[in-house]
């Protein structure tokens, strides 16, 4: 019967809005860089040859500067996208998002007390910036998890629950750090807007290990796509529910807490990317966890290039805007014209 | 005859309250019973023991004469298919995905589904007559539809024995005459073992080889349904005064 055949169309276009969004982020800045150029520098690096009518400082901009910026955009991107997307199954809760179980909030919190303790005990502390809040993102996740957990058998409403007050808990512990630094708790509201900018260190290795860990997720998309019939239906079927959402939970929090720590909370890309995916893929996770990666990919770094740019457009050499300002503002009306379009009635 | 399974002093509570008390039953390979019992007499709890979706606090439950704890959940699922009283899902799903989704205890992580699933798929589908709707969303069906739907779900599961939880409630008459008659064909010509519970008297005794009467998370009362169904168990057990008169296969059947 024909209607079991599956097309693959959809996946090989998001590719290539991934290869274009990746040039256009990495040409585009304040410094203009022709797209030519971009190409020819990138390019120099993997064939041996030397480009003519090409600066030396464009070498630097686009290899040091902007390829490792969309790089990490990339990464936090697919992140973000795929940890929504495991969320809202698992949760079964179209609201959840990566920041859910309280990540975001002890990932503050540990970002938060590495500035503390770098001005109590000397700067250096501030390297540990990225190692404090993932541990305290890894930590939050599985404090909540523990706390859901009553005989063996975690209730989905209660992980929500948990997930909110421990969120509450650490917010607390960073608002007293930040009355307690003063003045200095500019740094903390700097990291808590989310950039790109900032961290370029070990980013291969970040890349790796968010890799293995979106392909080890996708290798359990019919035990998400059966998780939606509900935790008995799914175990008669053969699941094993509670092992898989333990699996999940970590593998997804995991990935998440790197992207966190490197770039602070980037928020939206974790609710519109796997939604509009949805409308645009249908519900099978086969195709939407490939799906959410790719154009949270392409999203992110295109968001960022609008954050570097558009002010510079607008006011003559303005500064930067928070990137999650311009996820938000460019994702919510994309989010609204999809629901409005998409005619199949679910979650809404 | 084999047995297939078997229950040893079940006792289920929730929260202390006591659903099931010493529960002791056997099932036949090859059988068709059904489970009849007032609202709360434990029937879905019952089912859901059987079938290892709760634990009992005591006692054992055998499949094949091997503790249901000791299958690995997949290898489970190709022996015992469940359906719930009110399947549903939080995503849009086609229908032919749902029905699909009954072949995953067959299909490793690594790979994609066979021919064979595809098979066992559209028969499914066919059987279950809703081959017209393979690729119109679940949530867009009427509730007749979902539940034909989910049948083929467990059909496409092809397990030697099928736990159905009132496959037939809010459904129209003809329907839930069709569903009997498909589930009895299952377990007459490829030798399905069908375990039921229902409201409908009439339908457990026309179709079933064997009653089992629940009351209070006891078992009040088991047999064939010339045993079972007479006036005064069905007085004791529902409360209810009824009439009893046999059609042509002698069969009993109550008029209220």
């Amino acid at each position: 019967m024909k209607i079991f055949k599956k097309s693959y169309a959809g996946i090989i276009l998001l590719c290539l809005v991934l290869v274009g969004s990746f040039f256009l982020s990495v040409s585009l800045g304040s410094v203009k860089v022709p797209l030519k150029s971009t190409v020819q520098i990138l390019f120099t690096k993997l064939y041996d040859f030397t480009p003519q009518n090409v600066q030396d400082v464009q070498f630097d901009i686009i290899l040091k500067i902007r390829v490792p910026r969309v790089f990490l955009g990339m990464i936090v991107g697919a992140s973000l996208s795929i940890a929504g997307l495991v969320f809202q199954a698992l949760l079964k809760n179209p609201l959840a998002d990566p920041y859910t179980l309280g990540i975001s909030a002890g990932a503050a919190f540990g970002a938060g007390l590495s500035i503390f303790l770098s001005y109590v005990f000397g700067a250096y502390f501030k390297n540990f910036l990225p190692l404090f809040a993932f541990m305290g993102g890894v930590a939050t996740v599985f404090f909540v998890y523990l706390l859901a957990r009553t005989r063996g058998r975690v209730q989905v409403l209660t992980i929500i629950l948990s997930g909110v007050i421990v969120s509450y808990l650490f917010s607390s512990g960073l608002v007293l750090i930040m009355s307690l630094l003063g003045d200095r708790s500019h740094e903390v509201i700097y990291w808590l807007m989310g950039s790109l900018a900032g961290y370029h260190k070990f980013l291969l290795q970040a890349g790796a290990i968010t890799f293995v860990f979106i392909v080890f997720t996708f290798l359990f998309y019919r035990d998400l796509d059966l998780m939606s019939l509900g935790d008995d239906q799914a175990k008669s079927l053969g699941v094993n529910t509670e092992f898989v959402r333990l699996l999940l939970f970590s593998t997804t929090s995991f990935i998440t807490a790197i992207s966190v720590s490197l770039t602070g909370t980037i928020g939206f890309v974790g609710l519109i990317i796997p939604h509009s995916m949805r409308l645009l893929f249908g519900p099978q996770h086969r195709s939407l966890i490939p799906a959410s990666v790719i154009a949270g990919a392409s999203f992110l770094p295109l968001s960022d290039t609008l954050a570097r740019t558009l002010p510079g457009l607008l006011f003559q050499g303005g500064m930067e805007i928070p990137v999650g300002v311009v996820t938000s503002i460019f994702g919510s009306p994309f989010f609204i014209f999809l629901l409005m379009r998409g005619k199949k009635r679910y979650w809404f | 005859m084999k047995r297939a399974i078997t229950a040893k002093n079940i006792y289920v509570s929730y929260n202390g309250t006591p659903v099931l008390r010493n529960i002791s039953l056997s099932i036949h390979d090859g059988e068709f019973v059904s489970i009849l019992g007032p609202n709360g007499s434990g029937k879905t709890t019952l089912i859901k023991a059987l079938t290892g979706i709760i634990k009992a606090i005591n006692g054992e439950v055998l499949l094949f004469g091997k503790p249901v704890s000791s299958y690995r959940r997949r290898e489970f699922a190709r022996y015992i298919s469940f359906l719930p009283q009110d399947p549903s899902t939080t995503l849009p799903f086609l229908v032919k995905d749902i029905v699909m989704m009954g072949r995953f205890p067959y299909i490793k992580r690594f790979e994609m589904e066979k021919s064979h699933d595809i098979e066992a798929a559209e028969y499914a589908m066919q059987l279950m007559n809703i081959k017209h709707l393979g690729k119109r969303n679940l949530m867009e069906l009427s509730g007749g539809e979902v539940k034909r739907v989910f049948i083929a779900q467990a059909v496409a599961q092809e397990a030697k024995i099928l736990f159905l939880d009132e496959p037939t409630a809010n459904l129209d008459i003809n329907y839930q005459v069709e569903i009997f008659k498909i589930l009895k064909k299952f377990n007459q010509e490829m030798f399905k073992t069908v375990v039921l519970i229902t409201h409908d008297i009439n339908h457990a005794a026309r179709f079933a080889e064997r009653i089992i009467l629940l009351k209070n998370g006891v078992i009040y009362k088991r047999g064939i349904p010339e045993e079972v169904i007479n006036i005064e168990d069905l007085k004791s057990v529902f409360n209810t005064d009824v009439r009893i008169e046999y059609d042509s296969e002698h069969k009993p059947y109550i008029l209220i």
